[in-house]
């Protein structure tokens, strides 16, 4: 059903280790750090602020989403694991209306391949990015910062 | 039409049957009988998304979801169903004193500008719905009072919901606006032509 661009993009960012970028990683000042796996990147950064005296801002549109996986879930393929992910934490990320329900789903779905989601200083930020991309992990991105205001909620935009 | 029993089969299994049965017969009508909500939800989401107009039924433990080919009559009738343009009824619901995330100070400066505009609606403008942390807007020490009481000067119905400002503790504090309950609301609702949510 996929076409041969996406098996080939999806192949890669599976078989892309951390290694790489660990080793970027060390050279920042990286406050926290988790893979995303099974509980979908809001399940993981919930993780990250649950109990905590911190929240999250979420930009849902810089979160890099490959572009065929918008029509999948369109058709329904999501796995029912995202649901039960959704069902699990939703009590604690808002979504802004202007996020597609789509997209929400997408960002619950527990199929990704363990990428990591680092909390570094804004300052740091772009340096970071820049450095990683130069490894090869052309698809790191800043997707959200960390707010004091709602503590342990994720806020989506 | 087609039935398809996709009891027992996981997720993507049912979406994909489904799939299949339009490819190869395209049915107006299909139906699918699944046996968990997400497979549920899905094979509702694939149905919408081929154009189907979709419902489904619990039966047991199972569900039925029911897909009915769009019309092109049927579209054209909802069309004509549209309400005049010079007819609207807008309800708009304020469950929040400010207005969007992000800075405290400049949503509630956002939050007075809007209800000091929402006149420009017009005739159009029908009710104002309070909950939550909105209520706050309609007790004393409000900075929206004055424009409240124009609009409702004006005929807008403005109703405050009342658990709300018993949850905290403002119900003698109220100034403007009728107490209601979410019967009220809802029917409001139901009867407005356009809801919009601050």
């Amino acid at each position: 059903m996929a076409s041969p661009e996406t098996i080939n993009l999806v192949t890669r960012l599976m078989a892309t280790l951390n290694k790489d970028a660990a080793t970027v990683m060390k050279n920042y000042p990286v406050h926290a750090c988790t893979d995303i796996t099974g509980f979908g990147l809001l399940g993981h950064l919930a993780e990250m602020v649950i109990d905590s005296n911190s929240g999250i801002q979420l930009m849902a549109d810089q979160v890099p989403i490959m572009p065929e996986a918008l029509e999948y879930a369109r058709m329904g393929l999501f796995p029912v694991g995202a649901y039960k992910n959704r069902e699990f934490r939703e009590s604690m990320v808002r979504f802004s209306p202007a996020v597609d329900l789509l997209v929400q789903d997408i960002l619950f779905d527990p199929q990704t391949s363990g990428g990591l989601l680092m909390a570094v200083g804004r300052e740091k930020a772009d340096e970071l990015i820049e450095e990683l991309k130069a490894k090869g992990i052309d698809q790191a991105a800043v997707i959200g910062e960390v707010a004091a205001e709602p503590a342990a909620t994720i806020l989506v935009f | 039409m087609q039935e398809i029993d996709a009891r027992g089969l996981a997720c993507p299994a049912p979406v994909l049957l489904a799939k299949e049965a339009l490819e190869k017969e395209n049915p107006d009508i299909l139906k699918v009988t699944v046996d968990n909500a997400a497979a549920k939800q899905n094979v509702a989401r694939f149905l919408t998304s081929r154009g189907f107009r979709v419902s489904d039924t619990r039966k047991g433990d199972d569900f039925e979801v029911s897909g009915e080919k769009e019309k092109a009559e049927a579209l054209q009738d909802m069309i004509c169903e549209m309400p005049a343009a010079d007819a609207k009824k807008i309800l708009v619901m304020i469950a929040t004193d400010r207005v969007g995330y992000g800075d405290d100070e400049l949503g509630l400066k956002l939050m007075t500008s809007f209800i000091k505009t929402l006149k420009e609606m017009g005739p159009d403008l029908w009710r104002l719905v309070f909950v939550n942390n909105g209520v706050k807007l309609t007790v004393k020490g409000s900075e929206v009072l004055e424009p409240l009481k124009e609009l409702e000067s004006n005929g807008n119905k403005i109703l405050v919901c009342g658990t709300c400002l018993n949850h905290f503790n403002l119900l003698d504090q109220k100034l403007v606006g009728e107490t209601t309950n979410m019967l009220d609301i809802v029917t409001a609702m139901q009867l407005a032509d356009k809801v919009i949510n601050i």
